[in-house]
Formats: structure tokens, sequence, C-alpha cells
């Protein structure tokens, strides 16, 4: 079973009867090229699908496993695919902008030296008590994620 | 002389077991002597069977083949032919060996061991005798539709006498609602009607409406059914239908009715009032409150319709003929029968068509009954003197069988995706009740939020069906029936747009699939997709779907909505699993004993179903079952006596010591207890075994599945492989389980080897720990699911011994974890598999 | 009652205004914030879309921070809370899986038991009505447009006590502070900014909140209703990127903050981009009138 294949059947993908609920309620696939159905049946099939940029357009939202009627995890399976396309080095480089934050800072999201203005005139510490200002713990965090090895997974790095 | 006979069942045993090796290992043992035959069910391996007990003067018989739930009876009528037919045992090794086991050698390994298990338990055997039991020639139907009045006219029509019990006011059930049936377009009511007056007025048959079903008690042949008729408060033989009662002036605008409503019951017609004032004087003089009031001399009078009593007195003595009755009950409330749609009055019948014609009165709503006031509006009226005060009724009914017909009603899609609470959102039911002549629009299609005729209809196939949140299975009917009423709502309308959204377009049946291209002719979209959500956007729906052939999202615009929702089963048919008790599929109908070969037969004896209660069907199914139950009731009540086998417990009196611990135990109160000694009353006894369980002197015992038959069972087995996980499943339950695994394939490990017993409640706790002293490696029991024991409790009773033997277990060093009791329905061949890998890992 | 804030990277260093609502709030309703040295969730749509072991094994290390002092983990954000709900669910039920990420986070001295519950803070209040009645000052008399958000519903298992096709839980909330919830179509639908979309297609993730931003301006509500940060800048953001709409947004602890009396420029709720002039100018008028 190739992997594709394999992270459809992780998520029960094989249970699908092609009603298409899932891109009837897709807020993204009234967007964009996302249609769900389709994907999870090339999955099916063992396409390679993880080139395809539609990948990236889904937001998660659950709409279409929560209603599926035979319980695929359809999400679930967008998700692993992800994963599989990110080894493959097929993903939206904006993204990368995340990853090194999460890495430097232990979040997606760093503070703005606007923000911690504004944080400072409400009443809040100026700089929030996480690990971004617990240097111990943020060397922990990353090296955390070096035994996982995310960030050569992500720049490509690791072989 | 015991004599083995081997069945290769084709490829179905010999494919998986080597039977040369089997023969081999048998033909080792002195008193064997072994035969094979490719289908030993076959006449030619009957009659095998029959030569070689004859020949061979055999005293004992072991047949290793399928399971004894399938064809047990062929070969227990065979045996019986030249010997007791209880000298015989079977050996299950197809469904629970060669069908469940993935390797052949340990396939063959396991059969040898059920084999010798089976031998060793023959061995026990006693005769056992037949004792005949008086039969009932009286039957009941509960449930009166369709399918129930069907078998209630087959069977009255062979000379039974038929109690016809039906919880609605009328009988008909949900045919009666419906506009036209698939796939000819009959009219249902014009169909339905004359089987409506059959069953009615049949000289053998006694409707029992707006009744229920209390208890079931008794035995096959002799059940007792208690009843309980709610009262009508009108006369049911003085009532003559006529109406007056019930007439009215409310004239719907839109088909809905949410709240109930107050009216006026007078008019007072300005033109002919002379404002004297005789009305208002003679209302203050019967009446405090008065409803009526003169504000001053001349003027008309003021009316209050919630201090009027209906006494009519203004309307009698009115000089100028100025007051009419317009609503002699002037409270107005949502229609059952129309789903909501249209309404109906305190006393009322459900439908101008209904049968039997007899007005009742609801006492929720009606201001007599429930006390608002001493109202006398139809009381007055009417002329046969009809509405009366009126009790319940209870019954006990005894009848010699049971048919189950209760029918399905629609699952509830409230608070779900389909924005059910929307006024324009209707099920397929409510629409037949729009396009229904005699239904709140007369036949004409009005939405219910304005009354505007739609001009976009949306059908939703596969509301709640095929969806593992609501009713995993499909409906079955509603591919038609929307394509019936798509078409009906075209014929009428050709104007109208009308789209079906669909998973699979099912046709299949006679004339179903020219039915459905004639649809698509007639201008009718099919949409290939299933529908996401409904949003409301005001009067008006945008239903979200995607057109899968073309894989693009669609959001349709629709005035009207209609959900084809999921069949699921009916509140009666749900009360009568639980009081019979009856076996529920997985899926929540009425199972059948067998749903190939006996589809309307339940594993109770006696006790048959037919029509919705057993799976969703079309209405000419429901008519094949009720025609096929009532050919097997004339056969079950041919004689004046069913013949029972003697399976039972028996009380050995010489040991006896009369604690009454068995009475106690018995839920069939089967043990008499007022002669000189202890006895057991045959016909009563259930056979379940739970008093032989209880006994401190071991004097009550089971004819059949005796203690020395179960553990020379046991013995068998484990003589033959140590390796054992000895699994006592109930022959109603985790056997079946066990069956329906090994049909399906499912593989499990051969150390489970199964000891069949008539109830987990049968089981001791001795018996649980004696595998343990033969060296086997664990024990498990395959129980019913909790509060469906065949016989009420069995299961319940059997958890509290396990947890003892559990105890024990662990203070022998055993370890209480090599016993467990598993809760399994017919239904779980995965749950059984499970189960048993579970207790294999652990052993 | 004692918890662990986990404030989420937006509320922290976004939308501070958030933070210190939440502060103000629970801290009236006498419950004890607790705060530890927390990473990102990792949020559910980029990191566990790259990696799922390294997304698990960051929701367990912040797990293990609130396990250390035996306290459940309270979020504000359905990011946040969808995260770390999946992967406690994950390394609670899955002990193979929960040896696994403990062996790594094992090397930097750290360990996960799966003692630790994730509350969603709407949760919490749902559970405390009686409180908030006891904190409200005055009645805020705002119709709000209310967002969910999808991490707060689906998948369902979080939540086997709401109804996910028909929730009312917030709506019992804002009622107790006399706010009335406006019925728009696909109430319960995406704000677009899940997944990563929000950064990596900005056209798809615009393209969704248009179409929820016009249905909900087809009920003319007075400001939008939140409960999740990332909604929250996805719809003050959104507005601006498209140059379209200008309803001003609200998260859950704000609205309740201002009803506990709290001034609106003290929780800081003009430091939104779309402007809340209005809502700050109504509130203002109430507190006069007490």
């Amino acid at each position: 079973m190739n992997p594709v294949e394999k992270a459809a059947r992780d998520s029960n993908v094989e249970k699908c009867v092609q009603c298409g609920k899932c891109t009837a309620g897709c807020p993204s696939g009234r967007q964009s090229r996302l249609r769900t159905r389709t994907l999870v049946q090339m999955a099916y099939q063992g396409e390679d699908v993880t080139g395809l940029p539609e990948l990236w357009d889904c937001t998660t939202c659950y709409n279409c496993a929560e209603r599926c009627p035979k319980g695929v995890n359809t999400v679930d399976t967008i998700i692993l695919l992800r994963n599989l396309a990110v080894k493959k080095g097929n993903f939206p480089k904006i993204h990368l902008n995340a990853v090194e934050n999460l890495y430097n800072t232990g979040n997606g999201f760093p503070l703005s030296p606007e923000v911690a203005q504004i944080r400072a005139i409400i009443g809040l510490d100026k700089e929030p008590h996480d690990v971004s200002t617990a240097p111990e713990e943020l060397e922990k965090v990353k090296r955390i994620m070096d035994i996982t090895g995310f960030l050569e997974l992500v720049r490509g790095d690791r072989k | 002389m015991i004599g083995v006979f081997l069945c290769d069942c084709g490829t179905n045993i010999a494919g998986n077991t080597d039977m040369e090796y089997l023969k081999e290992e048998l033909s080792k043992e002195d008193d064997l002597i072994v035969h094979e035959s490719i289908f030993l069910c076959s006449q030619l391996g009957q009659d095998l069977i029959k030569e070689t007990i004859e020949k061979e003067k055999l005293d004992r018989v072991v047949i290793c083949s399928c399971s004894p739930k399938h064809h047990g009876d062929i070969f227990k009528e065979c045996i019986g032919e030249k010997m007791n037919p209880y000298l015989w045992e079977m050996a299950n090794i197809r469904e629970q060996c060669s069908w469940a086991t993935e390797n052949k050698n340990e396939a063959t390994q396991k059969a040898l061991a059920l084999i010798k298990g089976a031998i060793e338990a023959s061995r026990t055997l006693q005769e056992i005798g037949q004792a005949k039991v008086p039969v009932i020639k009286d039957v009941m139907v509960i449930g009166g539709g369709i399918a129930g009045m069907h078998a209630a006219i087959e069977i009255a029509d062979k000379g039974f006498h038929v109690y016809l019990v039906e919880q609605n006011p009328n009988i008909g059930g949900n045919m009666c609602k419906l506009d036209r049936t698939f796939p000819t377009d009959d009219c249902s009511m014009c169909t339905i009607s004359p089987i409506l007056n059959e069953t009615a007025m049949h000289k053998n048959i006694d409707v029992l409406t707006m009744t229920d079903v209390e208890d079931v008690s008794g035995h096959p042949g002799e059940y007792t059914v208690t009843t309980r008729s709610r009262p009508r408060y009108v006369d049911f033989t003085a009532c003559t239908g006529c109406g007056d009662c019930a007439q009215t002036d409310l004239v719907m605008e839109t088909p809905t009715l949410s709240e109930p409503l107050w009216l006026d019951r007078i008019k007072i017609h300005e033109d002919l009032c002379n404002g004297c004032g005789a009305c208002a004087k003679l209302c203050a003089k019967q009446n405090d409150p008065p409803a009526l009031t003169q504000k001053e001399k001349g003027a008309i009078s003021d009316y209050d319709t919630r201090k009027c009593v209906g006494c009519w007195v203004c309307v009698e003595k009115c000089p100028k003929k100025a007051v009419e009755i317009i609503n002699v009950c002037p409270i107005v409330v949502p229609s059952e029968f129309n789903l909501g749609l249209g309404f109906r009055k305190a006393i009322y019948v459900p439908d101008s068509q209904a049968v039997p014609l007899k007005y009742l009165r609801d006492p929720e709503t009606c201001l007599q009954l429930n006390g608002t006031m001493e109202c006398q509006g139809c009381t007055t009226i009417c002329k046969a003197k009809a509405p009366c005060q009126e009790a319940e009724e209870v019954r006990q009914l005894r009848v010699g069988a049971i048919v189950v017909a209760t029918g399905y009603e629609q699952y509830d899609l409230s608070g779900t995706e389909y924005n059910l609470e929307h006024p324009n959102v209707i099920t397929g039911l409510e629409l037949e009740r729009l396009i229904s002549p005699s239904g709140p629009t007369l036949g004409e299609l009005k939405r219910p939020s304005d009354g505007k005729i739609p001009q976009r209809v949306v059908f939703v196939q596969c509301a709640g069906s095929r969806d593992r949140r609501y009713a995993e299975y499909c409906s079955k009917i509603c591919c038609m029936y929307a394509t019936k009423n798509a078409r009906l709502v075209k014929a009428d309308h050709p104007e109208i747009d009308v789209t079906i959204c669909y998973i699979d377009l099912r046709a299949a049946g006679r004339g179903y699939e020219e039915y459905y291209d004639q649809a698509r002719e007639m201008g009718i979209k099919y949409i290939r997709g299933n529908v996401s959500e409904i949003l409301a956007d005001g009067d008006e729906l945008l239903v979200r779907t995607e057109n899968t052939l073309l894989n693009e999202p669609l959001l349709l615009e629709a005035d009207l909505v209609v959900l084809s929702t999921a069949l699921v089963p009916s509140r009666g048919t749900k009360h009568l699993i639980e009081t019979i008790p009856l076996v529920p599929g997985k899926d929540g109908f009425i199972a059948p004993v067998h749903v190939k070969i006996a589809p309307v037969d339940t594993a109770t004896t006696g006790i048959f179903i037919a029509g919705t209660a057993e799976a969703p069907k079309p209405i000419q199914e429901c008519i094949t079952d009720a025609g096929a139950v009532a050919s097997r009731i004339a056969t079950f009540l041919k004689d004046d006596q069913l013949t029972v086998d003697l399976v039972t417990s028996h009380i050995n009196p010489d040991i006896c010591i009369k604690c009454g611990e068995c009475n106690e135990i018995c839920n069939y109160d089967a043990i008499d207890t007022e002669g000189e000694n202890y006895e057991v009353v045959d016909v009563a006894c259930h056979a379940c075994g739970m008093c032989t369980t209880v006994c401190p002197t071991n004097a009550i015992e089971l004819r059949y599945y005796s203690d020395i038959q179960l553990e020379k069972a046991v013995d068998g087995i484990l003589e033959k492989d140590k390796d054992s996980v000895i699994a006592y499943c109930c022959s109603q339950c985790g056997y079946n389980a066990a069956d329906l695994a090994g049909t399906a394939k499912m593989r499990y490990s051969p150390e489970v080897k199964i000891v069949r017993v008539p109830c987990s409640g049968r089981v001791t706790i001795p018996q649980m720990l004696y595998p343990f002293t033969r060296g086997a490696k664990g024990v498990m029991i395959g129980a019913c699911l909790e509060g469906q024991c065949h016989y009420i409790d069995g299961n319940i009773k059997e958890k509290d011994k396990v947890a003892l033997a559990k105890q024990v277990l662990d203070l022998m060093g055993i370890g209480g974890e090599k016993l467990e009791l598993f809760n399994i329905s017919s239904a779980e061949g995965a749950k059984f598999v499970e189960s048993a890998e579970r207790m294999v890992s652990r052993c | 009652m004692k918890l662990s804030l986990f404030p989420g990277c937006i509320a922290k260093n976004m939308y501070a205004s958030i933070e210190k609502s939440t502060r103000f709030v629970f801290d009236r309703l006498g419950v004890e914030l607790v705060d530890h040295r927390y990473t990102c969730c990792p949020a559910p749509g980029v990191f566990r879309g790259y990696d799922i072991d390294t997304w698990v094994t960051l929701g367990g290390r912040n797990l293990a921070e609130a396990e250390k002092d035996g306290l459940d983990v309270l979020t504000i954000c359905n990011g946040c809370y969808g995260s770390l709900h999946g992967s406690n669910q994950i390394l609670q039920e899955d002990i193979e899986k929960r040896e696994e990420i403990n062996e790594v986070l094992e090397q930097v001295g750290k360990r996960y038991n799966g003692g630790v519950e994730v509350l969603h803070f709407a949760d919490v209040l749902s559970t405390m009505h009686d409180e908030i009645q006891e904190q409200k000052e005055f009645d805020l008399g705002l119709r709000l447009a209310v967002h969910y958000g999808c991490h707060y519903l689906r998948p369902s298992q979080h939540h086997e006590s709401v109804n996910v096709e028909n929730p009312h839980i917030v709506e019992d909330i804002l009622e107790l502070v006399g706010c009335e919830s406006v019925d728009f179509k696909n109430r319960l639908s995406c704000c677009g900014a899940g997944g990563g979309v929000w950064s990596s297609d900005e056209e798809v993730a615009l393209g969704v909140l248009q179409e929820k931003l016009a249905f909900m301006s087809e009920a003319e509500p007075e400001a939008i209703l939140d409960i999740c940060p990332f909604c929250h800048l996805q719809f003050d953001q959104g507005q601006k990127r498209l140059q379209k709409f200008s309803i001003p947004v609200l998260h859950l602890n704000q609205v309740l903050g201002m009803a506990f009396g709290e001034r609106p420029k003290k929780l800081a709720i003009h430091t939104h981009l779309v402007s809340t002039r209005e809502i700050e100018k109504k509130v203002k008028g109430l507190k006069k009138n007490l």
C-alpha cells in the first residue's frame, strides 16, 4: 500500500460512498479548487495527491467530517496528506515564517513592540509569562523540536 | 455404539478441515462408528444416518456439521424417525470452526476437540418425552396498519378469531395518510378503504382501538395479553359519526397550526338582532359569569367565548333567530393525523374517512374533561347523546399466537443540519398530507409558511438514512416514494421545478425502474449529491449540495424542501420489544429468527412479525408478510394441542427439601409448590435452567443441558486440546453472534471453543470453575445484552455469579481476569470476535 | 476554582485586550488563573498539518506544565482548545503513543501522564450563570451576531453535551447580560482563517469571510461576538482587508467585562481595527444612567 493510500485507510476512507456531503458543505470549496470528495477518492485509489495546492485550502472547519454519514475522517485524511506533502517539500512556503517563529520564540505569532506597549498600558505584563521570556525553557522547547526533527523536515534538510 | 457423522458441506467444512485426519483419529475409539458425507443434510446424507442407526443399532448419534440453529431441526426429525430425538448431539464445525479459523491445521484440531466434546456429552443424554399442550385458537394482531389489517383478515378468513389491537382511534396506520402509492399511482385511500371496512366488519375480528398492550405472559399456544383501552368519552355504539359536535367555521389560510385556538361558538346576526337583550338576560340567569352581556337597551350583546359553556339558550330563545351556532366546540388544536398541518377540535375524528367513524374527546383539551368549565356544547347538541364519561378498560385476553405489526415512524430530525424547524422544510409524510385530497389543503400544494404554491421544490434523499449519526441502514422506500411525490407534484403543476438530490437511486422492484424513467421524462431533475445543510432565507430555503457528477458544489434555491426522512421503529414497536420481549436487530427493528428462511418468525415461538416492524419496506411487501404470517399461524394453530418436548426442568422428590429457592428465581411461575411434592409445570417452564443454579441439594435438573452433559462436553474438548478458552454461550444471543461471525468469515483464535447453554443464567459457579480444574486457559460467557435477556433477567443474575467466581479465581491464584461475561446481541458478530480475542489475549 | 490560563499566541501577542478581559472577568467570577511557561498550542492547522508528532509532543509539553501543578487548562481560543484537546485525547487514550512522546519529553526533564483536562472558557462560563448574574452591573442591550467558530463545535466528540448543529450555550450566557443574538444564515460556518489558509491563501480566506459577513450583515447586528481570538483577528483584520463592512468585533470576555462594569477603554477594545466607538458610546451611556 503506498503512503497516500495508507493515509486514506488510516482515516476510514474505504467507507466513503462518494455522496458529496463533504464538498456540499465545504466553505473553502466554494472559494477554491478544493473538492474534498474527489480528493478523498483519489487518495483511496492511491493517486499521489501530495502536490495538489488545494490540499492547503482546507480551513479544517470539520463540517465535512462532522456530517459524513459514513464516519470518514476527511479532515484527518487531509492532515495526513499534508504531512506526506511536507516530506516532499510541497507546502506554501509562507508558512515557514510561522515555523521559524515557533522555533525561535515558542509562539507562532510573536510579540511585536507595539502590542508590548499596549500590554503595558492596560496593566498586563509587558511581556507575557510564557516560554518566550524564559530562555532556559525555550532551549528545552527547541531541543524537543530538534529531536522530532521538525525544522529539518520543514526546511527539507532531513534525509 | 455412537454414530459420528462428518459433513463436508461441499468445501465449506472440508475445504478448511482435514476430514481424513478426523476420521482416522475418531476411528481409534472402539465404540464409535464414523461416516462422512458430502452433504449430510441431503436426502442421501439423511438416509445414511437412518440406515446406520438401524444397521449398527446406534444408541447415540453425533452430527458434525453446521450450526444447530441452521439444520438442527432437519437432523432432529431425521434421527427422530429411528430413535428418541434427544439422544444426539451436534458439533458445530462450520460456523464456529472451519469458517472462523484461518489455518486449516488449527481448524482441524479445533473440530476434533468440538466433536470429542459432543461425543462425551452425548453419552450422558437421556430419552426425553413429549407433552401435549392445549392451544387457544384465538390470535392477537398488534397494530392496525396495512400489515396488521391484512394479517387479521387472512387469519380470520381461515376461521380463527382475531383481536386487532390499535393504539390510535382509527385503523389504517400510515397508509391512510398517503396520497397515492408507487409504482401505480393508485389512490391510497381507495386501495385501503375496502380493507378498512372488511377489517371493521369481519365477524371473526374484534377491533380494539385506542388500546395499548401492557403485558404478555404465558407460553406458545396459550398467551395472556393484558391490554388497556383509553376512553373515547363518546359512547362508541351511540355515536353515528354525523359530525354535528365538531361543526366549525374555521378556514385555514396556511396549513400549519402550532398553538391551540379558542374560537367563538356563536355569531349574532346584526341584521336580524333587534337588541331586545333576551339572550343576555337568559345567559345571566343560567350562567355565572355570563358570556353574553348587554351594554344598553337596544345594543347588540357582547360575547365572550371564554365564558360561554355552550348551553345554547341564546340560540333557542332568540325571538329573531339572530343567534347562530358556528362552533359547537370552541377548541382547535393541531391535528395529529395531519402531522400538525391542519387542525381538529377537542371532539374529533382523526380523518373524515376514519374507520371506525366514531368521535372521541381529547381529555387534555376538552373544556369539560380538563375541568376548565361545565361545558355542555357537544353533550347538548348530540342527538344520540353520545358524549359521556368513561373509564379505561383493562382486559386480559388469552390467545394462542401473536402477530406484531406495529410499524414504523419517521426519524425526528429536529436540531440537525436539515433545518426541520423551518415551516417550509417538511417530511415526505407531511407532503403526503399536503397533496392528499382529504388533507388540510384539500390536495392543493400550499407551503406551510404562507400558503403559496411553491415554484421550486427540492426533495432531499437519505435524510437520516445510511448515516451513522442517525439510521445506518437504507430506508428502502424513499427513492421510490420521493419519485412518486415528485411525479404527482409535476403532474399537477408542470411549471414547478422539481429536483431530487440523491446518493444512489435504488429502483429495484417490479415496475420501479420504468417508473423512475418516466419521472425523468416528466422533467424531474435528479442531482447526484447528498445535502450538507439547508439554510433559511426568510420563507425561502437554500439547499447546499454537490453535483457529484460535475464535481461542483451547488446552492439550490427552494420554496419548499421535502426530506425523505429515515424510517425508524415506531414507539409501539420499541415498547413491544421490551414488553414481550423480542430480539431487536442492530437497527432497532424486530429481528426475524432467520432473515432468509424464517422471515416472519421471531425468536419466541408463536409470536410472528409482519410489515415495517421488521424493517422498512413498501406496501406490497407488508401484504406479502401478512399473508405469510397468516399461513404460519394456521400451521401453528392447526391442532387442538401443541406437542411440547419435555426439555424442561424436573424435580427429584427424594432429595428436594422444599426450600422454595427454585420457585423464587423462576420467572414463569413454573414451579407448583401446592402439592405434596414440588413439581415443575412443564407447559409453563421455559427451560432456561436458572432454577438448577440455586437448588441447594441439586434436586432440580434440566432434562436437556443437564449438569453432567455440560461437564462432559467440557471434558471432551479439553481432553483433545488444553489450550482452550471455554465459551458458554446462550443459545439466544451469544451462540448466534458466534454463528454470525463465522458466516461473515470473521476469524478468531481457535482456542475459543463454545459450549451451548440455553441461557447464560443457567451457568453455575462450579461450571465456571470446572474447566480450570481440567486445564482450560480461561472461561467466557456470551450473554444477551442487558435488558434483552430472553428469559427476562438471566444475564443480570449471571453477572453477580461471575463477580463471585472471579473472587474465587483470585483466591485460587488463577486470576479473576481469566473469567469474563460479555453481553453480545445476536446481531453482533464483530463484538463476539472482539470479546473472544480479548479473552485469549489475557489468558 | 483555580485553573491554568492558556492565553494562546493571538490573545497574548496581538489582541491583548482579550487577555486583559479574560483576567478581569475570571477574577470577578472568583476563578484564580495561574500562568505557566507555555508555547504555542501549537496551531492545529499549520503545525499539525506539517508534522503530527511534533504537534502532539509540544502539546504534551504544555499539558505537562499544568499537570505539574495539578491544574486543568483554561483555553480562551478555539484553536488552542482544538489543538490541546485533540492532543490530550491522543495522549490520554493511546498509551503507547504517550510513552513514545514521553521518551522525547524526558530528554528535557518533563513527562505527561494524561492527568489534565482541557477546558474551553465558554463551557466554564456556562456553569457559572449565577456568578455572572451577580457580577453584572447592567444589561448591555446589544444585538450580536454570534460566531461559535469551528474548533469549539467540531469534531463533536469534544462536546457531547452540545448539539453542534444547534448550539445555544453562548446565547444563554449573552442573555444573562441582556444581549440579543440575531439569527443569520449559515450561522455555524467557518470564518475562513483556519487550517493555515489565513496566511497561505488570502483569496480563499477572505472569500469564506466575505460570505459569512454578508450573511451576518443582513441581520444588522451591532457587533460580531466570537469566542476565539483567531476568528476575532480574521473578522477584525479581514473587514479591513476586504475594505467592506465595518461591524465591530467583540470577544465574549470583552462583552462580559463591560457588563461587569469595566470601562471599555480599560479593556482596550478600542485597539481593534474596526472601530468600536459606537459600542463604547452605548456602554458609557448605560453606565451614566446607573
